[in-house]
């Protein structure tokens, strides 16, 4: 299978190709008062409003540094949950260093033994070239709380739309 | 030991409280001795006038007894000699008649024989006249109260017999058969006989048992007028017995009463009235206490005489083992009947009136005491708090003054301000500073103290300060002496030194002079040189200005390449996007050429050969950027160099230009000089003959220098004298605290 690979201060993460929507260089997203730190803000993708996480704060709070590799993968919400629809909603994920795809292989992949319950969306970890490559569960990424801060407010939308 | 202050205070207070209750208790108790001797004295005079009086009464009534006895007793003869004489005479007849005798001297005889005797022919014989007195006789005393009793002469001696009597037969009264003997005891004729047989009428006092009785005896006489008998009248002694039963009753005070004692006859020295009857008519020494004391008393009285009143005051004891009581006792001598009348009373009983005058005496020192007790409370309170006026202010005073003394003055302010505190009498004497009238003494002096310090503290801080003044500057002042000292030894030397130099230069100038004609010479061969230079630098300047104009434009086609590079720059960062793109656009086409799945394989390795394609140009501009860097460098620090470059050129151009104006000036100067070393030369001259007066000068100079240095020493004395006359002003104030 193909992994999008980036790296979260020195280490290595992979993401599933086949959940990531795209990948766009990044632009200036325009911050939310009063939101989680890991939460950068908002910025427009192809006429969506789309909610960005950085991945960096999220697991070192250590906030990205600003490069040309720094970019944004963007996830389809339907992704993370069967019940919406296609291409409707995203979110977007910040992170450093995403210029590889790598094709490793399922069986690769053993499982960590270790559930860290403030980072339920650490994966199964496979060695690549001498290194540790982690996947990340995008599913577990948007928890309740974060999902009905970011995405609630389409929600009441779509109600009344 | 130390008696404070306060002590002191409530000591006099106290003092003066207590010396009066204590003059008063001294007062009283005079008082009471006094007033107990005066009471003494008083009572017992009292005392003794009261029995002085009753014992004069007594002497009365005992004279009036008597003369109303004596006066019946000559009414009673009176009427019996009338009768007598209505009777008849008296008549001694022929015969004789035997007559019993009661009191016959001649032993073994009881019966005398006498002749019959007569009375108006009535015959008075023993037969006769037994149990029946003459009517005569009866009617004498009927009338009367008297008892009569007739007489019969026995013998020429004068011997009675008693032949008739009305008295009734009592062991004192005449009885029947009864002799008068005319010779009485001791061989003595009786005085009443003897009066009886010369023919006068006797009046006589008889001593008998207690008392005394008046009798009449009146010559009896015959026809022939010879005394043969005589008649005898005296009265019953009823008289005497009431006087001497309300005697017995009278009682004086509780337990006095009236004593009688005779003198005369059988109750001589025997209690006619005593206490109570049954002592009456024992021997006084049988009942007072002393031997021969009433005795003594007896002779007293008798002394004094008739009617005059004694007094005694002496110890009666009743018996041997009897304490005896003090008695006093006012007596007389009543002489008819030889009575001592006295009354006597004991003086314990009256001790109560004493006593209770005493008491009140006793009464007053109570309330004395309380009183003093009241007083010397009070005292104590009003001297404890008064005395705390005084003296609180006062230790506080003296506390300060110590501190003054030791020279703290620090303190001494603070202790004012803590007492300025707590003392109400300072804070008084604060607030009303400026009312003296106002203060007591404490409180201006406290004040006064207060001042005190204020001026002291800043008097001596001025002192100090002023010490400290003066020994800065007498300091500075002796190190400007030392320094001008020094100066003027410099100045010595420097003088000495201008001294000789002066020589040298007078000497020197001579060779000066020959000198400046070389000089001379070599200035107008510089003067040549320095023309053909001149010209050189002339053509150096030239070349300079060519030289900077080079660089100028060495510099504008350096800017130009720097302009290029940056060109370069921009196209180098265009390419590094466009890589960059490449990439995101590789990524994005192999995550769709994985969504596709199979039918995106081809797709995906056309995505990976873009990626690495993009990685070469990546590289590939990485390259240009660092060369580009390089080569700017490098064409910066040549610009800076070529600039460095023109500025050095610009500045040797301007050092060529001065250099030749200044050669110019060297030419002048060298052309002008000739003249002047002739000048010089003459200056030489002057200046040697003036070096010589320097030398002097200076020799002149160095003398007063050696005396500055002298007055400098002598100053600098005085002011280290200064200094520590400074020093010890200072230790001296130093006692002083000002600070803490």
């Amino acid at each position: 299978m193909l992994v999008l690979t980036f790296k979260i201060g020195e280490y290595v993460y992979g993401l599933e190709a086949g959940t990531v929507a795209e990948v766009v260089p990044p632009t200036v997203c325009k911050e939310l008062p009063r939101s989680p730190d890991y939460v950068k803000g908002l910025f427009n993708y192809r006429g969506k409003v789309t909610p960005v996480v950085d991945l960096s704060m999220l697991a070192t709070d250590i906030p990205c540094v600003s490069r040309m590799s720094t970019r944004i993968i963007l996830i389809d919400l339907a992704e993370l949950d069967s019940g919406e629809e296609r291409g409707e909603q995203f979110l977007g994920l910040l992170a450093e260093n995403i210029t590889e795809t790598l094709k490793v292989a399922d069986s690769d992949f053993e499982k960590s033994g270790l559930e860290i319950p403030d980072a339920p969306w650490l994966g199964r970890v496979a060695r690549v070239n001498d290194c540790m490559l982690q996947l990340l569960k995008p599913q577990k990424l948007l928890t309740d709380d974060l999902r009905k801060v970011l995405f609630s407010a389409d929600d009441s939308e779509s109600v009344q739309g | 030991m130390r008696f404070s202050l306060r002590k002191k205070i409530i000591a006099i207070a106290c003092g003066a409280a207590i010396i009066p209750i204590l003059a008063m208790f001294i007062i009283t108790d005079i008082l009471e001795d006094h007033l107990q001797d005066c009471m003494k004295g008083e009572v017992r005079s009292l005392i003794e006038s009261h029995v002085s009086l009753l014992t004069g009464d007594l002497y009365e009534e005992c004279r009036t007894a008597d003369q109303l006895l004596s006066a019946e007793t000559e009414r009673a003869a009176m009427a019996l000699e009338t009768l007598m004489e209505d009777l008849g005479s008296v008549v001694i007849l022929k015969r004789v008649s035997d007559w019993p005798v009661n009191n016959l001297r001649a032993q073994g005889v009881d019966e005398v024989t006498v002749p019959v005797l007569t009375i108006g022919k009535k015959e008075l014989t023993y037969a006769k006249r037994k149990g029946k007195p003459l009517p005569m006789l009866v009617e004498a005393t009927r009338i009367s109260g008297a008892y009569c009793t007739i007489f019969q002469r026995m013998n020429p001696e004068g011997d009675m017999l008693v032949v008739d009597t009305t008295a009734p037969a009592e062991r004192l009264n005449w009885k029947l058969g009864d002799i008068f003997y005319s010779l009485g005891e001791g061989g003595k004729v009786v005085s009443a006989i003897d009066d009886v047989l010369s023919g006068r009428t006797s009046k006589k006092y008889e001593n008998l048992d207690y008392g005394t009785r008046y009798t009449i005896y009146i010559p009896l006489r015959d026809q022939d007028n010879f005394v043969t008998g005589m008649m005898a009248v005296y009265m019953d002694d009823d008289i005497l017995q009431v006087l001497r039963k309300s005697m017995l009753k009278t009682s004086i005070g509780k337990t006095g009463y009236i004593w009688v004692i005779g003198t005369k006859g059988e109750s001589k020295g025997h209690y006619i009235v005593s206490n109570s009857s049954k002592t009456d008519g024992l021997h006084v020494d049988s009942v007072g206490g002393h031997d021969g004391f009433v005795h003594e008393l007896i002779a007293e009285a008798k002394e004094a005489g008739e009617g005059k009143l004694s007094s005694k005051t002496y110890v009666w004891r009743t018996g041997p083992e009897d304490e005896g009581r003090d008695k006093l006792s006012v007596f007389t001598y009543f002489k008819p009947w030889g009575w001592v009348i006295g009354a006597g009373v004991y003086l314990d009983e009256y001790q109560g009136i004493t006593s209770r005058l005493t008491g009140v005496l006793d009464y007053l020192v109570e309330w004395l005491s309380i009183t003093g007790l009241v007083l010397l409370g009070i005292t104590l309170a009003v001297s404890f708090y008064a005395s705390g006026l005084i003296a609180t202010p006062v230790s506080h005073m003296v506390d300060l003054v110590k501190i003054i003394a030791s020279g703290d003055l620090h303190q001494a302010r603070e202790t004012i301000a803590a007492v300025d505190e707590s003392c109400p009498n300072a804070r008084k004497a604060v607030s009303n500073a400026d009312r003296p009238e106002m203060l007591d003494e404490t409180g201006q002096l406290y004040l006064a103290v207060k001042g005190m310090v204020d001026t002291l503290y800043s008097l001596i801080g001025q002192v100090q300060r002023s010490g400290i003044q003066v020994t800065t500057s007498s300091t500075e002042i002796a190190a400007s002496a030392r320094q001008l000292e020094v100066t003027v030894s410099q100045q010595a030397t420097a003088t000495t030194q201008i001294s000789a130099t002066s020589a040298e230069i007078s000497a020197n100038s001579g060779e000066l002079a020959g000198t400046m004609h070389h000089v001379n010479d070599a200035a107008s061969t510089m003067d040549n040189l320095a023309f053909e230079g001149q010209d050189g630098l002339k053509t150096m300047i030239r070349i300079m200005d060519d030289l900077s104009g080079a660089t100028l434009i060495i510099t504008s086609k350096l800017d130009e390449i720097n302009d290029r590079a940056n060109a370069i720059e921009g196209i180098v960062n265009t390419i590094t996007k466009v890589a960059d793109r490449t990439n995101l656009l590789s990524l994005n086409a192999a995550i769709e050429a994985e969504k596709a799945g199979k039918f995106g394989q081809g797709f995906s390795v056309v995505a990976a050969e873009i990626r690495l394609l993009a990685d070469q140009t990546s590289v590939a501009a990485l390259e240009i950027e660092d060369m580009i860097g390089n080569m700017r460098s490098s064409v910066d620090s040549g610009v800076d160099e070529m600039e460095k470059f023109a500025s050095d050129v610009r500045f040797g151009a301007e050092k060529a230009g001065k250099l030749g104006k200044k050669l110019e000036g060297i030419m002048t100067g060298v052309r002008e000089l000739n003249p002047r070393i002739e000048q010089v030369n003459d200056g030489m001259t002057a200046q040697a003959e003036g070096a010589g007066q320097i030398s002097e000068a200076m020799s002149q100079l160095s003398e007063t220098a050696a005396d500055t240095s002298d007055a400098l020493s002598e100053f600098n004395r005085a002011t280290s004298q200064l200094n520590e006359a400074v020093q010890g002003l200072r230790s001296e104030v130093s006692r002083f605290k000002v600070s803490e």
